[in-house]
């Protein structure tokens, strides 16, 4: 398929700092949900707020490519990627209730990109609105319309962001914690409409989540981020049932919220990596609870390890553990 | 659709609906939904802009005639609210007055919130050398009380009404300009802008779409309390012979005449400080009824 989204060798820093975001690629195929997976601060929203090349003031982007079909996202200018944004890519965020401006109605506002993108007049995009609403799953969408922001649930406000987003049928959705701000038994809807409307409209998805529960109901292939470097990627029945990067182990074990042996939750020992506390070896590699295990402490303070093949087709380990274990076999 | 149905929407819907039919309801029914401050406000102001409007035909002398055997009646009688220490007519010459105060009062105040909203979310923008320009020429303005830099600029250009709007505008927009600044690189920071522009929305839609209706709450409520301080301040030009030239008049420049005669007379400062106070009042009212009601909707 030719409209997927390439991401090539991006990196991205602040003035003197590490950077935050190391030499991350990733591909998400047409039609393909990509999961990515970490804990705050790995990287996980900066990879995507450097696809819509809305990065925060003061930070640097270099990249060896960003493409989505055949938009050259790394060089298309403003103009280009105004039309891209919202265009061919859309966003959901984690508090929909805020993304929404609280003196305009929600119907004007689902109104705004029919208008930009398929150049409806007022009253055509007030009655597409209606349907698009009606369409999310919105009871009475000719009342809520004219409802705004506070007036809505968190759910119904996440309803109306997919609304917005896909009305002007997307080819790739960004959901960045969609559903984190929402009840479980509302998650479990949105996540359903997200799903089926990828159906529907032929989409893929690159979709951000800490909650590997979440993401295993939706994804197609999962990126494990940590400390702004993919530590590991496969299909989802890779990662979770044949995890190879300890980090990853870690938070399948953390996910699950089974009491240990001694009757309390497993915690991943210390705190995240960031830019300012990085070594020069494998980041993970200070809460690493393999590394002492198999004594090799050496290979991991000294070099960081390549995202390396491991087992199943498309399936890479970012850890010395896997390459040694490689090599022995 | 059932699986799909969010439950707690429909404890929302009672609500939804009290709020969505008045706000859509048309005519007399819609200003039966307007809060009692704007009712009020919309009724005072209204009265007070259609007299002055009328003045050359309601106003029963001639502002400017003396009649000097007739120095500082009481009012009531034929002179219904008294004579002035000239023997003016104190009612004739509050109507001609009000055109002049009110008139130049909302025009400056206009031309000086527009520029300085402007001038504000500009350099909310652009930040840097430009904006660190604008906001210290401000902190300049703002350091002289604003009546001197209008007498500072009446002597340069001269007395008249053109010389007394342009002081008040230069005087007057630099507060528009601190608010509407601040709230521009507040509002610029929420997530809805954020998300406008990842809908790859042009700055020039946000600004016009989000940030100004968003900004425009506060701006309203300090306008409003602008007024009447321009009201006053007109008045005070006009005292010092800077604005209204004799036999002329505006209600400050009432006031201030009237102001020795006040044991005698108290009327001559009572109408005048009332006229300024029920405009000032009807305006307030207006923008406060005008807040609540964009409240109610949301």
């Amino acid at each position: 398929m030719s409209d997927e989204l390439r991401v090539r060798g991006l990196t991205v820093a602040f003035r003197d700092d590490r950077p935050v975001l190391e030499d991350v690629s990733l591909d998400v195929p047409q039609g393909e949900v990509l999961a990515l997976v970490g804990e705050s601060g790995s990287g996980k929203s900066m990879t995507a707020m450097s696809v819509m090349r809305l990065l925060p003031d003061g930070a640097r982007l270099s990249a060896e490519e960003i493409a989505f079909g055949d938009d050259d996202i790394l060089g298309a200018d403003e103009r280009r990627m105004n039309a891209i944004r919202g265009g061919r890519i859309s966003m959901l965020f984690q508090q929909p209730k805020r993304m929404l401006d609280p003196t305009a109605t929600v119907g004007s506002q689902v109104a705004e990109p029919l208008r930009k993108y398929l150049g409806m007049n007022r009253r055509q995009a007030h009655a597409r609105a209606v349907e698009l609403l009606a369409d999310v799953g919105i009871p009475e969408p000719e009342r809520r319309v004219r409802a705004y922001a506070h007036q809505l649930s968190g759910g119904i406000a996440q309803r109306v962001m997919i609304a917005i987003a896909l009305a002007a049928q997307p080819e790739l959705l960004i959901a960045d914690e969609p559903t984190t701000a929402l009840d479980v038994t509302v998650e479990a809807q949105i996540l359903q409409l997200i799903q089926a409307k990828k159906r529907q409209l032929g989409m893929s998805v690159l979709f951000i989540s800490h909650d590997l529960g979440v993401v295993s109901s939706i994804a197609d292939r999962i990126a494990v981020m940590y400390a702004g470097r993919i530590v590991e990627e496969g299909t989802v029945q890779q990662i979770l049932s044949a995890p190879q990067h300890p980090y990853t182990q870690a938070l399948i074990k953390c996910s699950l919220l089974e009491p240990q042996q001694d009757g309390r939750f497993y915690v991943i020992p210390g705190d995240v990596t960031t830019a300012r506390t990085m070594t020069t070896g494998c980041r993970f590699m200070p809460r690493c609870p393999v590394t002492h295990a198999l004594g090799i402490e050496g290979h991991c303070v000294g070099d960081e390890p390549a995202l390396t093949g491991c087992g199943g087709e498309g399936h890479r380990s970012r850890c010395w553990a896997t390459i040694e274990r490689l090599v022995d076999a | 659709m059932s699986l799909l149905d969010d439950p707690r929407s429909h404890a929302l819907d009672s609500t939804a609906d009290a709020i969505t039919t008045g706000a859509r309801s048309r005519g007399w029914t819609r200003l039966a939904t307007w809060p009692w401050s704007l009712r009020v406000g919309v009724a005072l102001l209204g009265t007070v802009l259609l007299v002055l409007l009328l003045t050359p035909w309601l106003a029963p002398y001639d502002p400017a005639a003396q009649d000097l055997t007739n120095r500082l009646t009481a009012p009531g009688g034929e002179h219904v609210l008294g004579t002035d220490h000239l023997g003016r007519d104190v009612l004739s010459r509050l109507m001609h007055g009000g055109r002049f105060s009110v008139s130049v009062a909302a025009l400056t105040l206009a031309i000086s919130a527009v520029a300085g909203t402007l001038l504000g979310i500009v350099c909310a923008r652009v930040r840097g050398a430009f904006d660190e320009l604008v906001m210290r020429v401000a902190d300049v303005l703002l350091a002289f009380p604003e009546m001197v830099v209008a007498m500072m600029l009446v002597a340069i250009l001269g007395a008249g009404q053109g010389t007394l709007i342009v002081a008040l505008v230069i005087a007057g927009w630099t507060p528009f300009a601190r608010l509407a600044r601040g709230l521009a690189i507040e509002i610029n920071a929420r997530d809805f802008v954020e998300a406008a522009e990842c809908l790859g929305f042009s700055r020039r839609f946000i600004v016009l779409r989000h940030l100004l209706p968003n900004a425009l709450g506060p701006l309203m409520a300090h306008a409003s309390l602008r007024f009447g301080h321009k009201l006053i301040t007109v008045g005070a030009l006009s005292y010092l012979g800077l604005g209204v030239q004799p036999p002329d008049s505006d209600w400050g420049s009432m006031l201030a005449e009237g102001q020795p005669y006040m044991t005698r007379s108290p009327g001559l400062v009572v109408f005048p400080g009332l006229a300024i106070f029920v405009t000032a009042l009807a305006v307030t009212l207006i923008s406060q009824g005008i807040d609540v009601r964009r409240r109610r909707q949301g």
